[in-house]
């Protein structure tokens, strides 16, 4: 398969299965999407909705059992890692491809000093010796921007913040030059004032080494601060993708609508905030139909008795719903 | 279609069958002993010493073979079986009720009561169990009382251990502090929300328990400061056929399978409690 | 003797300082001033958002008001009397009048109860109340979160994160109190679901007459929900007005840096440029003088030395900050 030259990742057709004891959870049920080289795709979308087991499966971390890739492909710098063997998916976890997640004690060993982990991180890239290492250590330090790194190196996770220790678990996963950063919802475990440092930490580090990001979130906040593009996920599927400014100003998906008018704004004090009836749907068994057309203010019988396709609406702007547009 | 670490695949449940029907036999051989038993347990015969198991007499059959004082070992170990039984109920009933409540008060109100608890658990798992099962004995005198007592003594600090530590971690919960905040009294709290949330565990340590003390039972009737006879006792059982192994070993070697079987049994048990119980595995 | 016009809850002049020992002989090394000096007001009818990051004091003083960590320091006033005299029997009408709602739906829930237990619990404290009463009781709250009333012969288990947490709000509502003290009570909700629980809490505010006293670090949720809101910085409240006044005339550098942050894809403000980096300060070690000098853009010398006192600015607004002394 030819791929232009710019595009990092593309992920055709991507099925993530699990076999509960309760039925079968289709946690990632045909998703499509691209990377290009150094842009920043937000995967946006609540609980369960399938982001973090899209960020696994690009990954190939999904536990076996009860979850595996049923189908579709994930083609990486050209390559389908689907296809790729256990063996070949270590040499690329932590060289070309690396991952931060949302809690960063589970990240950190807490038994070791975070030069050491940083350090170790580095040396499972490329052997380096000591004096060089420890240069290497403090350079990524002072790249996630931790002050007087070179003592702070000596440090162990439990006496730096939340956001330091985000920062140390950012450094280890750059620590490789990987070419593409998964960013499993790292900010939402920080303080407000600190998750803005965080989300312009990694945006600079991204102009500079020209990394490519899939930020998974839940807040569109985040999304219009760093993205360029974002996806939308409902129910293991991808319901609208396209540019951040055009999905945020004109959502084209009933539930895009819905999620950007449930946050609340200054002046709708003491008013009630259009909310969605229902919950997302219990992922197990879901029935062949749009999964959003029981919440849905627009759906209509078509809604519930098939799929929706994608429906491209402009160049980058796609959308699933029969309806929109 | 490949995938990550790849694990355990399925757990075998297979296993899990012949424990369940080793365990339901011990305990219905131990209900039923009177009518399931062929012989007498305890009436010697001396011209039907030492005979091998599957010997026929007189048109009967000795399963088992018998002692040297022509008792049948079948029935000996059917009669035992009851006296096993028992032991490790009351034993595991008792040691795990005193050891529960004690535990989960030590681990909810903490401070002093706590530590006056705690250092008696210390105490009592710092002892060598044997060592301290025979004074006990002794001082209790060899009987079945006797023996549960000893039971009661030594296991209760293995359930306080256990109730404490779950209880410090259910006192966290929210649903203990909206208890608190109501207005709740410490033993409501204690009733309501700690026990049921601590009593998955402690079940789990009692099956296990069951075992051990069976075991323990054995050892001290083996050493003679256990059940006195006639009343058979797996234990006791073992000891008789000691200076015959040579040429009768069924005497010991048949009760000692008997007690293999059953410890072997409920430990399987304990396992598959545990996985039943434990809800992270459930989905699987 | 009681005042009339008295506002509902008031508190003045809370503490809670715990302090560290170290050593051997468990020296004390130092205070944890968790919550320094605080006052607030609080009228019947309305919802007063305690806002701040981690750290600055705000659950911790919502516990102290619900009787769970004991004060250090201060008074707490409810109905217009001091609740340090009350007796046994007040105390508990007290713990009934003030009814709390976390922020983990899940760990609220013994997993081992039904919801009608869990409903019920609040009530049976007493025992004023009959059985038959309490299930009444129990149908009634349940049928104002939305839910049915056969919910509760069910576990929590078999409800999604939303409906437990409205089955914590149908708990705090059984004893039909005065006070709801909501700590968090959507960040651990999904986006589509916060929406729908904030409008259940707006819509019950209005039918049961409820006052609420709601703790969050989203400012946009405190702002939305409350008719004043309170800032607070490591143990120390920095701003407090009507929530309008706040948005329109900000004072405290710090409240602004949360405004930029909390609505930075709103507007044009940069987080960046009204917050220096670095983090919040632990309560252990707070700066010297006031507590937001290392990080305020603005900061002068006296604000590393004197610490700035809550004086009032404009009708209802207080701040406390020296540059609104030099203004």
């Amino acid at each position: 398969m030819s791929e232009s030259e710019d595009v990092l990742l593309r992920v055709v057709g991507l099925k993530t299965y699990f076999s509960l004891r309760r039925g079968l959870v289709k946690a990632v049920d045909g998703v499509n999407f691209f990377l290009k080289k150094g842009e920043v795709l937000g995967l946006i979308g609540e609980s369960a909705c399938g982001k973090s087991v899209t960020g696994l499966s690009i990954l190939r971390l999904i536990p076996d059992p009860p979850g595996r890739i049923v189908g579709g492909h994930i083609y990486f710098e050209g390559e389908d890692l689907v296809s790729k063997s256990e063996g070949e998916m270590r040499k690329l976890r932590g060289s070309r491809i690396t991952m931060i997640q949302q809690n960063p004690d589970s990240s950190l060993n807490p038994v070791f000093r975070i030069g050491d982990q940083v350090g170790e991180a580095i040396t499972a890239f490329q052997k380096l010796p000591k004096k060089v290492l420890s240069e290497r250590v403090v350079e990524m330090l002072r790249l996630v921007k931790i002050a007087a790194p070179a003592s702070r190196a000596r440090d162990y996770p439990h006496q730096m913040s939340g956001g330091m220790r985000q920062r140390v678990a950012g450094a280890i996963a750059l620590s490789c030059r990987a070419s593409l950063l998964i960013a499993d919802e790292p900010t939402t475990n920080l303080d407000v004032t600190t998750q803005g440092e965080y989300i312009k930490l990694l945006q600079d580090i991204q102009q500079d080494t020209g990394i490519g990001i899939i930020f998974i979130t839940h807040d569109f906040g985040i999304v219009s601060q760093i993205c360029d593009r974002v996806a939308v996920m409902y129910a293991g599927k991808i319901v609208e993708t396209g540019p951040t400014i055009d999905v945020m100003e004109k959502p084209l998906h009933p539930y895009t609508m819905a999620l950007l008018d449930a946050v609340p704004r200054p002046g709708s004090r003491g008013t009630l905030l259009r909310s969605i009836e229902g919950q997302p749907p219990d992922p197990v068994n879901l029935p062949a139909t749009c999964s959003f057309a029981v919440r849905c203010s627009r759906a209509a019988e078509r809604c519930t008795k098939e799929v929706p396709g994608e429906t491209k609406i402009s160049d980058d702007h796609y959308v699933s719903c029969f309806y929109a547009g | 279609m490949q995938n990550g670490k790849n694990g355990q695949g399925m757990r075998l449940n297979l296993g899990i069958l012949p424990a369940f029907f080793i365990l339901a036999l011990f305990i219905f051989a131990a209900v039923f002993a009177n009518y399931l038993a062929p012989f007498s347990p305890t009436e010697i015969n001396l011209s039907n010493a030492r005979l091998t198991p599957l010997s026929v007499v007189g048109g009967v059959t000795y399963w088992l073979g018998t002692d040297q004082l022509g008792r049948d070992i079948l029935s000996r170990i059917i009669y035992g079986a009851r006296v096993s039984l028992i032991v490790a109920t009351i034993g595991v009933f008792a040691a795990g009720s005193i050891g529960s409540i004690l535990g989960i008060i030590a681990g909810y109100r903490g401070g002093a009561i706590d530590s006056i608890i705690s250092r008696s658990v210390d105490v009592m798992l710092g002892f060598p169990t044997i060592l301290l099962a025979l004074v006990l004995a002794i001082v209790f005198r060899p009987s079945l009382f006797g023996v549960a007592l000893v039971v009661i003594l030594i296991y209760w600090a293995r359930y306080a251990r256990q109730a404490r530590g779950e209880t410090l971690k259910i006192r966290t919960m929210d649903y203990v502090t909206l208890a608190r905040t109501a207005g709740c009294s410490d033993l409501t709290i204690m009733m309501r929300h700690i026990f049921p949330n601590v009593v998955n565990s402690l079940l789990v340590l009692a099956t296990f328990n069951v075992g051990t003390v069976i075991t323990l039972e054995a050892t001290l009737s083996f050493l003679g400061a256990g059940i006195p006879p006639p009343t058979p006792s797996w234990g006791t059982m073992c000891a008789d056929g000691r200076g015959i192994l040579v040429s009768a070993w069924w005497v010991s070697f048949m009760p000692g399978i008997a007690i293999t079987l059953v410890v072997l049994s409920s430990n399987l048990f304990g396992d598959w409690l545990r996985d039943k119980l434990d809800p992270q595995l459930r989905d699987l | 003797m009681p005042l009339k016009n008295a506002p509902l809850l008031e508190v003045k002049n809370l503490k809670r300082h715990f302090p560290v020992k170290k050593g051997i002989f468990a020296r004390v090394s130092g205070w944890v001033k968790a919550v320094d000096d605080v006052s607030f007001a609080i009228d019947k009818g309305e919802t007063f958002g305690l806002v701040g990051e981690s750290g600055c004091g705000k659950s911790t003083t919502a516990k102290m008001i619900l009787l769970i960590h004991e004060k250090t320091g201060g008074e707490i006033w409810f109905e217009g009397k001091n609740i340090a005299h009350y007796s046994g029997n007040e105390r508990q009408a007290y713990r009934e009048s003030i009814q709390p709602v976390f922020q983990d739906p899940t760990g609220s829930l013994n997993p081992r109860l039904r919801v009608g237990s869990i409903i019920r619990e609040p009530m049976t404290v007493r025992g004023i109340m009959s059985p038959k009463e309490t299930d009444e009781r129990i149908a009634e709250v349940l049928s104002a979160v939305g839910m049915r009333p056969e919910h509760a012969q069910r576990f929590p288990h078999e409800f999604s994160g939303g409906q437990r947490q409205r089955i914590a709000i149908a708990r705090a509502l059984s004893t039909s109190p005065k006070l709801i003290v909501l700590d968090e009570p959507i960040s651990s909700l999904d986006v589509s679901i916060r929406a729908q629980v904030m409008n259940l809490l707006l819509r019950l505010q209005q039918q049961l007459g409820l006052t609420y006293l709601l703790i969050a670090h989203d400012l946009a949720v405190v702002l939305h929900m409350s008719s004043t809101v309170g800032v607070m910085y490591v143990g120390k409240m920095v701003e407090c007005a009507d929530s309008t006044e706040l948005y329109q005339n900000t004072a405290h550098p710090y409240t602004k840096a949360l405004f930029a942050a909390a609505f930075h894809h709103l507007s044009d403000m940069k987080p960046g440029v009204l917050i220096n980096p670095g983090e919040v300060p632990s309560p252990l070690h707070p700066p010297p003088g006031c507590r937001f000098h290392p990080r305020c853009p603005q900061a002068m010398p006296v604000c590393g030395e004197i610490e700035p006192v809550l004086k009032e600015i404009s009708r209802g607004h207080q701040v406390a900050c020296h540059l609104m002394a030099t203004a």
